[in-house]
């Protein structure tokens, strides 16, 4: 292989991603002037990348990307990027894409157009020449990404080390508004095997995640919602995910309070990413960090089986309001001793972990269902609307409407 | 004020994007488009008769940047 010009190397790539996928591949020099195409829509698509923030974030580094960078505008279409020297010692840069990480990327623009005072005559020729951008996941992405970085170079790249986008776009989010409500569809059977990886490691404490990745990573991490918008369901799918991190690093030893906080910061990371390439580097920050704190607890371990297996059995059983006597009972010990034991461990009484697993419930519903505030009261035996509001309000610090407005609508506004 | 005609489109939105505030097309039909936001430059990039849609429609912006536009526009 070693024979072959990376030109020709690079060609034979193009035809197949091509022939594969539909995603054409772009050269350009260092001056921006465009070599060739393989794209379809070829003036459109130019036009779209020069108009981007992608344009001026790829071509201002002085250094170029030696590895390949990963970076999308703000109607979501992902690009991928890589300098390459020649062995006749040219530069130039080759460029990915245009892609939609998700299948329902197009019918979010749609109903973005929907809402503009522009006739549906003007709108007709932009959506069908989006309707030919081809989608991926981006866990493909990402591979097509280290195959192109294989054919330029003859070196083999992990995952971690393609570059992610880090600038905010220009235009902010609301361009792609869209009010239309979530569907609930949260399912743990549909969690894939690498966050079943994750989520262990995260539990264990094992910063070889990455190394258990690599052996069984099959590239296929589809979206949990289809809300019509990438960047909502890719931050719906992370927030859920976040979840179940934190759900695993207490069950590695992790206190309530301070995986409470890790929440918080998680959520707030996520909300902030604008695009999304920027939720790829928040998932794997979110990772390591979850694994990093059960590894410090982990070193002086202080929580017994008992509580822990009381505190899986509590969250196991939110839905169904366990009791004192229930929970004791289920762990073997009497009210009286159980209780004490989960406080000298844990730091907090029984019934405020109750309260706290039932409002992260709560959460995980307002995101992710249109239930009414008042069904999901029920549904987690608050008693009254007002009782639940109150709970919510002192652990989460806002009340259920204005948390499902600010996580749910927060690109909105 | 009027757009020049034949105006080259993407280094035309380029501009419009150093602009401080909105910058507004009226088209011919009463249509009322951003050219700051990217969708709506995406719109027009995509129009097959925008040529005759930009010559025929007139440009609101404020004073600062209308400075910056005027190369483009018919004095």
């Amino acid at each position: 292989m070693g024979e072959v010009a990376v030109e020709e190397k690079i060609r034979i790539f193009a035809g197949q991603l091509y022939a594969a996928s539909g995603i054409g591949m772009w050269c350009f020099s260092k001056e921006r002037r465009l070599f060739y195409s393989t794209s379809s829509n070829q003036q459109e698509f130019l036009a779209f990348l020069e108009l981007s923030d992608c344009w001026d974030y790829i071509f201002q580094r002085e250094e170029g990307w030696e590895k390949p960078l990963i970076l999308s505008d703000s109607l979501h279409m992902v690009w991928i990027a890589h300098d390459v020297v020649s062995e006749a010692g040219r530069n130039y840069l080759l460029l990915l894409g245009p892609v939609f990480p998700s299948k329902v990327s197009i019918r979010h623009i749609h109903a973005a157009l929907e809402k503009r005072e522009s006739s549906v005559q003007m709108q007709r020729q932009l959506l069908r020449i989006l309707s030919e951008v081809p989608v991926q996941s981006m866990e493909v992405l990402r591979q097509y990404a280290r195959m192109l970085h294989y054919s330029i170079t003859e070196e083999m790249i992990l995952a971690d080390e393609i570059y992610i986008q880090e600038s905010e776009p220009q235009i902010p989010q609301k361009e792609l508004q869209w009010e239309e409500k979530r569907e609930e569809m949260i399912s743990a059977d549909r969690m894939q095997q690498t966050e079943r990886i994750l989520l262990n490691a995260v539990k264990e404490g094992n910063p070889d995640y990455k190394k258990m990745m690599r052996e069984v990573l099959k590239g296929n991490s589809a979206y949990l919602s289809e809300t019509g918008d990438a960047l909502r369901d890719g931050k719906n799918t992370l927030l859920m995910f976040g979840v179940l991190c934190n759900r695993a690093a207490i069950e590695g030893g992790l206190s309530v309070h301070l995986a409470r906080e890790m929440e918080r910061q998680k959520v707030q990371e996520i909300e902030n990413c604008t695009t999304v390439v920027q939720l790829i580097k928040v998932h794997e920050k979110m990772v390591d960090d979850y694994i990093g704190q059960v590894r410090s607890v982990q070193g002086h371990a202080q929580i017994s089986k008992v509580i822990l297996d009381a505190c899986g059995y509590i969250k196991a059983h939110v839905l169904e309001s366990p009791g004192m006597e229930e929970i004791a009972a289920a762990v073997g010990y009497t009210p009286y001793y159980f209780s004490k034991k989960f406080y000298r461990e844990m730091g907090i009484r029984v019934t405020d972990y109750i309260k706290m697993a039932r409002v992260e419930h709560a959460k995980i519903l307002l995101l992710t269902s249109r239930k009414s505030i008042q069904e999901i009261s029920d549904m987690l035996h608050f008693g009254t609307r007002s009782y639940f509001g109150k709970v919510f309000q002192e652990i989460v610090g806002i009340s259920p409407v204005a948390y499902r407005e600010q996580v749910m609508g927060k690109e909105n506004g | 004020m009027k757009l020049k005609k034949n105006l080259e489109l993407v280094p035309f939105l380029k501009d419009v994007k150093q602009c401080q505030a909105d910058v507004w097309l009226i088209t011919q039909k009463k249509d009322r488009l951003n050219l700051k936001s990217f969708l709506t430059q995406c719109i027009l990039v995509a129009m097959p008769d925008k040529k005759s849609v930009l010559s025929h429609s007139s440009l609101e912006c404020n004073d600062m940047d209308k400075e910056r536009l005027e190369k483009w526009c018919l004095l």
